[in-house]
C-alpha cells in the first residue's frame, strides 16, 4: 500500500511537474520581423524602433514593456495625428495584438521610444526584449539603420 | 398708375424685390465667409521679416532665401520620431528632383530654442541631407512666426519619473512650401505619401517658369 501510495504521488509530482514545465516553456505565438531602429542624428539621445508583430495564437497577447540591455531605457509611445495636422506624442501603456492579427510599429505612429541607445553603426543589432501581460517574453533584435 | 394695374404687377414687384435680397444676403455672407488668403502682401513681409538665428548663431529671416523656393518643416531635434522620419522623408523627395532641387531650399525650424542650439541643429539637419538649412529663435518670434503660417506647437511636460528636461512638443507636422517672394504657395500635410511633396514642387516649379 505504501508503495502504491509513493507511486501516485510520484507521478502526480511528476505530471504536475511537467504540467508546469510545460506552461513556463509554452513560447507566446508572437511573430517579430523587420524590427529596426533608427540610428540617432548628430545630438540626439533617444529615438526610435519598430518592427512588425503578428498574433498567430487564439488569444489575444499583451505587451506591458519592452525592455534592451542597460543603459537604454524603452517606452511605448505613440504619434497621434490630429485632424487638422498636428502630431503628438503620448505615452502607450500597452499593445494588444488580437488572435490572428497584425500590429505594425512604424514611423509616425506607433514606435518603441528608446532612450539613451548605446552607440551602434548601420547594421549592427540591439537585443530586446517584449514582457507580455502573462508573464511571457519574447526576443528580437533591433537592426540599426539610418533614417 | 391704376390700383388694377398695381394689383396685377404686386406679386411680380415684391417676388423682385425678395430675390434682391436674397442675392444681396448671399454676396454679404460669400464676401465675409470667404477662406483666409494665405499670407501675402503685409503678412509676407512680416513673415520674411521676422528675426531668427541660423545654424550658426547668427541673426537671419526667411527674406535671406528670397530667390528661391522653400519648404519649411517645424520641430525639435530630440523629437525621436515624426521629426526625422520627415526630415528623411524631406530628403528623398528634394532628391527625387533632380537638378530642380537646386531651386529649392529646404529649412527646419526648431520650436524649441531652449535645447536645440544653433550648432548642433546644424550637424542634425545636415545628418540627412547637407543642403537642409536649420533656424530657430527667440520663443517670442518663434510664436509669432508659427501664428503667421498657422503652426500650432505646444510643450508637453516629462512623463512620471523622467527628468523634467525629457518634455516633448506636440506640433503641427506639415511642409510648408513659400514662393520666390516668400508668400506661402502651399501646406502639404500629413500622412505623406512616398512622391507628394515632389509632385507639389514640381507642379509649383513648373508654374512659375510659365
Amino acid at each position: 500500500m505504501a508503495d502504491y501510495f509513493k507511486t501516485v504521488t510520484c507521478s502526480l509530482v511528476l505530471s504536475l511537474g511537467s504540467a508546469g514545465v510545460g506552461l513556463a516553456v509554452a513560447p507566446a505565438p508572437l511573430e517579430i520581423s523587420g524590427s529596426w531602429l533608427r540610428l540617432p542624428p548628430p545630438g540626439a539621445k533617444v529615438t526610435a524602433g519598430y518592427m512588425t508583430l503578428h498574433n498567430s495564437g487564439n488569444t489575444a497577447l499583451t505587451i506591458t514593456s519592452i525592455s534592451t540591455a542597460k543603459p537604454a531605457h524603452v517606452e511605448i509611445h505613440n504619434s497621434r495625428l490630429s485632424k487638422s495636422g498636428q502630431m503628438s506624442m503620448e505615452h502607450a501603456p500597452a499593445i494588444t495584438v488580437a488572435p490572428g492579427t497584425t500590429v505594425r510599429l512604424a514611423p509616425a505612429g506607433m514606435h518603441a521610444m528608446i532612450f539613451d541607445a548605446p552607440a551602434l553603426a548601420a547594421g549592427e543589432t540591439l537585443d530586446f526584449t517584449l514582457e507580455l501581460q502573462d508573464g511571457r517574453q519574447v526576443k528580437g533584435a533591433f537592426t540599426a539603420q539610418r533614417p | 398708375m391704376s390700383k388694377q394695374i398695381f394689383w396685377y404687377h404686386a406679386p411680380r414687384l415684391c417676388l423682385t424685390v425678395a430675390l434682391a435680397a436674397i442675392i444681396g444676403f448671399l454676396v454679404f455672407e460669400f464676401a465675409n465667409k470667404a477662406p483666409p488668403e494665405p499670407a501675402l502682401g503685409n503678412e509676407a513681409s512680416a513673415l520674411s521679416a521676422l528675426p531668427l538665428v541660423n545654424e550658426n548663431g547668427a541673426a537671419t529671416s526667411l527674406a535671406a532665401f528670397k530667390g528661391s523656393w522653400v519648404v519649411l518643416f517645424f520641430g525639435y531635434a530630440t523629437c525621436p520620431d515624426v521629426c526625422p522620419t520627415s526630415l528623411a522623408y524631406l530628403a528623398q523627395e528634394l532628391k527625387q528632383l533632380g537638378s530642380d532641387a537646386a531651386s529649392v531650399r529646404g529649412i527646419f525650424i526648431s520650436l524649441d530654442p531652449q535645447r536645440d542650439k544653433p550648432d548642433s541643429l546644424g550637424r542634425y539637419v545636415h545628418y540627412f541631407d547637407p543642403n537642409l538649412t536649420a533656424l530657430t529663435g527667440t520663443e517670442e518670434n518663434l510664436r509669432h512666426l508659427s501664428k503667421l503660417l498657422g503652426v500650432y506647437f505646444e510643450v508637453q511636460p516629462a512623463p512620471r519619473g523622467s527628468p523634467e528636461s525629457a518634455y516633448t512638443l506636440a506640433h503641427t507636422a506639415s511642409f510648408f512650401i513659400l514662393t520666390p517672394r516668400g508668400e506661402l504657395a502651399q501646406t502639404v500635410s500629413p500622412p505623406f505619401a512616398r512622391g507628394a511633396v515632389a509632385a507639389v514642387l514640381r507642379t509649383v516649379l513648373s508654374t512659375a517658369a510659365h
